[in-house]
């Protein structure tokens, strides 16, 4: 076969992997924090986007809303373009970080289309051993296929409360697998940033937000 | 499976591969545990080109098929054609599990080609799984680098895609330890050529079972990368790189807080 099958399994597993998070949480354990903030906001999400009766604009809307408020997605853009990030002009760290929020809303939002699972449970945690202020946690989450993907959240509390910066689904991590590529591309095509955004903006579709 | 009369020749060459590996794996560093860093790609021209050549086989013949496949077979007989190869590989699985001293998991391997192989009707139905005995997948590449090989550098092969040098020796050694053609050497009048054939017959329906399960991922995949082969390439080595820690975790990743500066 041209792909073998355990790797398909987790390239599944890996587009299964965004469910959303968001809001403040009040328990002092950064720990139970992340519980509270992953499961409240992920329940809230499977509610929101499983439905498919819901507009499809009024949809992406609120899945905007949820990477802007849960995710940290300047932190999330520098880790992915990594060595490139410093020689981005501040007008190309914008508009890679929004060219990036809406490349995942179109990679991630298909997947509550009937999602399978009825609720969005963290079934363990764990804080860094080099860092109290970020913390790992462990949910699983139903693929389109009905197989359960063992995605880990990792979350940092940042001065506004905690905040998703990366995830590894089946082992893959979000930033990781992004920043090979881009870099791929920005090594192979000279390394102009700007050619990476409109490069991403080329696959986003017309309503994609840009601004 | 390679014939009778290529077996030893064939043995050689992969002694030699996981020599070769064994040696490069100690000067490697697996990158892929890290996440970042070097794309241990040295051979990227090459590999693109096989890469290429694989996307236009699999969206010409190889896909239809799968699509075909998924469209003709019901559900439950597509779940019966995978159980039934899932149980024929069982024993290589097996003599991986021991490689690696997971005895546990050996011991569920086992148990899994017994309840399979008799109340499973020849695996047709995975009762062991019901029965609490879940099914995993182990290799002579991962047994590799429990043994300390590093992953050595990245490869596509043709037909069967990424890969790289420990992996390809893996590859080979596995259908070495295979018993089965063994057996039907044993037990038939069978030439080797018809024996390689039905070992051929197998793997490609293995291939078109796993592509009609993912038809729509990968089209997913094709069509928002920016560059599918280095996405593909890290998503196979990081894969890799937790299939060999059977699930354990590594240290949670910390974020380059150069941007935000609030910590």
């Amino acid at each position: 076969m041209l792909v073998p099958r355990r790797f398909l399994l987790t390239a599944l597993a890996f587009l299964a992997g965004v469910t959303l998070a968001a809001g403040p949480a009040a328990p002092a354990d950064i720990q139970q924090e992340a519980d509270l903030f992953l499961t409240q906001m992920g329940n809230q999400a499977i509610g929101s986007f499983a439905d498919s009766s819901v507009p499809d604009a009024e949809r992406v809307a609120h899945f905007r809303t949820l990477l802007n408020e849960s995710f940290d997605l300047p932190l999330v853009a520098q880790q992915v373009l990594a060595r490139y990030w410093r020689g981005a002009s501040p007008e190309e760290r914008a508009a890679f970080t929004v060219a990036l929020r809406e490349a995942l809303i179109v990679r991630f939002l298909p997947i509550f289309d009937g999602y399978k699972g009825e609720t969005f449970d963290v079934v363990s945690t764990r804080t860094s051993t080099r860092n109290p202020n970020v913390v790992g946690a462990v949910t699983n989450v139903f693929t389109p296929g009905g197989e359960v993907a063992r995605i880990e959240w990792f979350l940092r509390k940042a001065s506004g409360g905690l905040l998703i910066y990366d995830f590894s689904a089946e082992g893959i991590r979000l930033t990781a697998s992004l920043q090979e590529e881009y870099s791929s591309f920005l090594r192979n095509g000279g390394g102009k940033v700007a050619d990476l955004i409109r490069k991403i903006e080329a696959t986003l579709p017309p309503t994609a937000v840009l601004d | 499976m390679i014939g009778k009369a290529l077996r030893w020749p064939a043995a050689t060459c992969m002694a030699g591969l996981l020599a070769l590996s064994l040696v490069g794996g100690c000067a490697s560093t697996d990158t892929a545990d890290s996440g970042f860093g070097d794309d241990n790609d040295p051979l990227e021209f090459v590999n693109r080109f096989t890469f290429a050549t694989n996307d236009v086989l699999d969206t010409m013949a190889i896909r239809p098929l799968a699509a075909t496949y998924r469209f003709l077979l019901p559900n439950p007989v597509q779940n019966g054609v995978r159980n039934v190869m899932r149980n024929f590989g069982a024993p290589v699985v097996l003599f991986n599990d021991l490689f690696q001293g997971e005895w546990d998991r050996a011991e569920t391997t086992a148990m899994r080609l017994l309840i399979n192989s008799t109340i499973g009707l020849a695996g047709v139905f995975d009762v062991a799984a019901d029965w609490g005995y879940e099914y995993h997948r182990e290799d002579f590449g991962q047994t590799l680098a429990v043994w300390g090989a590093g992953e050595g550098f990245y490869l596509v092969l043709p037909l069967l895609g990424p890969s790289n040098l420990r992996d390809a020796v893996g590859t080979g050694v596995d259908s070495l330890l295979d018993p089965w053609p063994y057996v039907l050497d044993a037990a038939t009048d069978l030439s080797d050529s018809e024996i390689a054939g039905i070992f051929i017959g197998r793997r490609i329906l293995e291939g078109i079972d796993a592509r009609a399960r993912n038809i729509e991922v990968i089209d997913t995949l094709k069509a928002e990368s920016i560059d599918y082969y280095a996405r593909l390439r890290s998503f196979y080595r990081q894969n890799r790189a937790a299939a060999i820690r059977n699930g354990r975790p590594v240290e949670i990743p910390l974020p380059d807080l150069e941007l935000n500066g609030d910590e």
